[in-house]
């Protein structure tokens, strides 16, 4: 309770100090006295405590906190959907790519390091990124596992 | 550790039950603040469970400048007063909150507490009085008195000056026990 608030010239001190003094008293923080106008507040404080209807439902913060989770798990699950889409999208454009430009891209490569091996006709290098994408996968799995226990 | 700050901790790494306990904390409060503005039980409840939803979206960005509880309480009065807005229902009622108020005398004895408030009629009549109120003070009145926030949590909630608030409080309580005066002392 605070009473160190500015004055108020429409606040009348002495029916203030009434009002709080029957808080007061309802609350057991003061002895009970008497007067009508004591008794009015604090039958309005009686009628003030009381739970204003209808009440909230019992099972208000259950229902919320598994309309929550519900929400959650559907947000995951497009994150991951959304997630391998693009990544499908990503490995067919390279694709595409691979498709159109791999051998000018053989070429180059072979131009530039012409001290290689031959890479037999470009297998050595389809080994070669093989090898790269299985460690890449493995992350992928594994960020996924996690991303399921931490839920 | 701090009560609020392990309870915000846990909900944000989504610790089980965590949110449920946060809800089942602050739940009393919310509906009090936005049953006392919208007086809608629909409405109440959807707009309740919008601020938790809000709560749950931003907990992220509590900053722990205030308590918990006046965090959470002030999205609720901004969740209800967007409501009223949409609505377009006052939140003051102009002419009935700016009217002056005739102080009442200040009788010695003949009250009985007990009886008036075994009286079942009175205590309608002074609920439908309560309810007839405007939303912003039927709010106050119930965070001050039911939630028993202080006057500096209470401005925390609403954003409204403390000198406000106090005026609010003192104006609908002397409006109330002059209606009370006047039912309590016609004969019934």
């Amino acid at each position: 309770m605070n009473t160190q608030t500015p004055r108020d010239p429409r606040v009348d001190p002495h029916e203030w100090q009434l009002q709080e003094a029957a808080l007061a008293q309802e609350r057991g923080a003061a002895a009970a006295g008497d007067g009508v106008g004591l008794g009015h507040y604090r039958l309005l404080h009686r009628a003030l405590r009381e739970v204003p209807a209808p009440q909230l439902p019992a099972d208000f913060a259950a229902a919320l906190a598994r309309r929550v989770e519900r929400e959650r798990l559907l947000d995951g699950r497009w994150e991951r959907r959304l997630l391998a889409a693009m990544l499908l999208l990503l490995a067919g454009a390279g694709g595409v790519q691979l498709f159109l430009h791999g051998d000018a891209w053989l070429a180059a490569v072979h131009q530039a390091l012409p001290a290689l091996p031959r890479w037999g006709n470009g297998w050595g290098l389809l080994l070669g990124l093989a090898l790269a994408w299985s460690p890449l996968s493995g992350l992928l799995q594994r960020h996924s596992r996690l991303q399921k226990v931490t839920r | 550790m701090n009560p609020d700050r392990e309870l915000v901790s846990a909900v944000l790494a989504g610790r089980a039950g965590a949110f449920e306990r946060l809800v089942s904390l602050h739940q009393g409060l919310c509906w009090h603040i936005i049953q006392r503005l919208v007086r809608h039980p629909e409405d109440t409840r959807e707009l309740c469970q919008e601020t938790f939803l809000r709560v749950h979206q931003y907990l992220h960005q509590y900053r722990y400048e205030s308590a918990l509880k006046s965090w959470i309480g002030r999205i609720a009065y901004a969740v209800g007063l967007r409501h009223l807005e949409k609505k377009q229902l006052p939140l003051l009622q102009g002419d009935a909150e700016d009217e002056p108020l005739a102080l009442l005398e200040r009788e010695s004895d003949g009250f009985d507490l007990e009886a008036a408030w075994a009286d079942e009629e009175l205590r309608r009549h002074l609920q439908a009085a309560i309810d007839a109120l405007a939303p912003l003070p039927r709010t106050l009145l119930t965070l001050y008195h039911l939630d028993e926030l202080s006057i500096p949590e209470i401005s925390q909630i609403t954003s409204l000056a403390a000198g406000t608030i106090k005026s609010h409080l003192f104006r609908s309580r002397l409006r109330l026990r002059a209606l009370l005066q006047d039912v309590a002392g016609a004969p019934r």
